[in-house]
């Protein structure tokens, strides 16, 4: 567990998520270990991302808070409904997308999506954030509870970019 | 059967539970019957609804609503195949997922969908959902009466014809105005003891 994985997991606990969807992610993996032994917080594992926008969806429109956590390159999987469903119809929601891509990136396909993510959120109108490590861990604790209510008070679904390697 | 006549049967079975439904035709039928805030039109994001269905389900368990009725085509689910696997993993027990099967995609001119060769029941039974499967109105109206008593998630697969009801009016609403009666009408009913 690095200390910026350990951020994500104090921002979201401050921001009282209570249903933690997540489609696997190799910087995630210690962030979804930890909620699938959360005694507060409900851990759903999903088998896509589109399908997580629907039932994060369901999720919001039932009363519930619950925060999405995919790869950025699991967007591109996302786009149509992120925008017809989730923004179309003013439901909010927390998507913490881990960037993918960097200097650390082993894979030889994945840049050519990852690095057209926040041209392709921009064009979609998504409202975003981003979170690097010139940020202290604490900084990024205190600004997701602040990405959440955004999307609450916004009506729509928010996008936090984490650069979590 | 028609489309309109199963979802006739459905309002009749739940007269009082949200209903989610599928793209196209199946929204536009559904609001014709009746344009209720109980309804939750999803006018795109093709085999959504029962992604949405899920969640919802989940999020009211503890709840008033006895039943979430989520409205698929076949064409649709199969389009967001997976959601038939998350279903059946996580078992939200007031979900109804109804697939209303013509075997074709009828919002698009008919052309046909897989399961002119696949059985969708059978499908959904290979992921152990309690499943259900009717072809004929009287046959609907008593598999209902017998889902309605059940407490768990079940799959209910109706055979129906080709073709969409002629003269149905477009659904031409804001996508935020049908959330938002939506989300009105269930803290609403939720709410109520």
């Amino acid at each position: 567990m690095t200390p910026y994985q350990q951020a994500v997991i104090d921002g979201l606990e401050a921001a009282g998520i209570d249903y933690f969807l997540h489609v696997p992610g190799g910087p995630l993996a210690p962030i979804i270990q930890y909620f699938t032994h959360s005694e507060t917080v409900v851990e759903l594992p999903l088998a896509r991302e589109e399908e997580g926008i629907g039932v994060m969806g369901g999720l919001a429109l039932g009363g519930k808070r619950p925060v999405l956590m995919m790869q950025d390159n699991g967007l591109g999987n996302a786009q149509g409904v992120l925008a017809t469903f989730a923004k179309a119809y003013h439901v909010p929601g927390l998507i913490l997308s881990a960037r993918r891509g960097g200097l650390t990136e082993f894979n030889s396909a994945m840049h050519h999506f990852t690095e057209h993510v926040p041209a392709v959120l921009a064009a979609l109108d998504i409202k975003t954030f981003r979170l690097g490590q010139e940020l202290s861990p604490a900084a990024w604790s205190r600004q997701l509870p602040l990405a959440y209510e955004h999307s609450l008070i916004t009506h729509r679904p928010v996008v936090v970019l984490l650069e979590l390697d | 059967m028609n489309r309109i006549d199963a979802m006739k049967c459905i309002l009749n079975a739940f007269p009082d539970q949200p209903i989610i439904a599928n793209c196209g035709a199946t929204s536009r039928e559904l609001a014709a019957i009746e344009r209720s805030d109980r309804h939750l039109y999803i006018l795109d994001s093709m085999g959504l609804a029962s992604s949405v269905g899920l969640g919802l389900a989940l999020a009211l368990a503890e709840t008033a609503i006895e039943r979430v009725v989520v409205l698929e085509g076949d064409g649709a689910l199969l389009m967001n195949f997976t959601s038939l696997a998350s279903i059946a993993y996580h078992r939200p027990e007031k979900l109804l997922l109804v697939v209303l099967d013509n075997a074709a995609y009828a919002s698009t001119g008919g052309q046909p969908t897989y399961t002119t060769r696949l059985d969708l029941a059978a499908l959904a039974q290979a992921v152990q959902l309690r499943t259900f499967v009717v072809d004929g109105i009287s046959e609907l109206q008593w598999c209902l009466k017998d889902i309605i008593l059940l407490r768990e998630v079940i799959f209910l697969h109706i055979k129906i014809g080709p073709g969409n009801a002629p003269d149905i009016p477009l659904l031409l609403e804001d996508p935020a105005v049908i959330a938002h009666r939506f989300n009105q009408w269930l803290k609403g009913a939720a709410l109520q003891d």
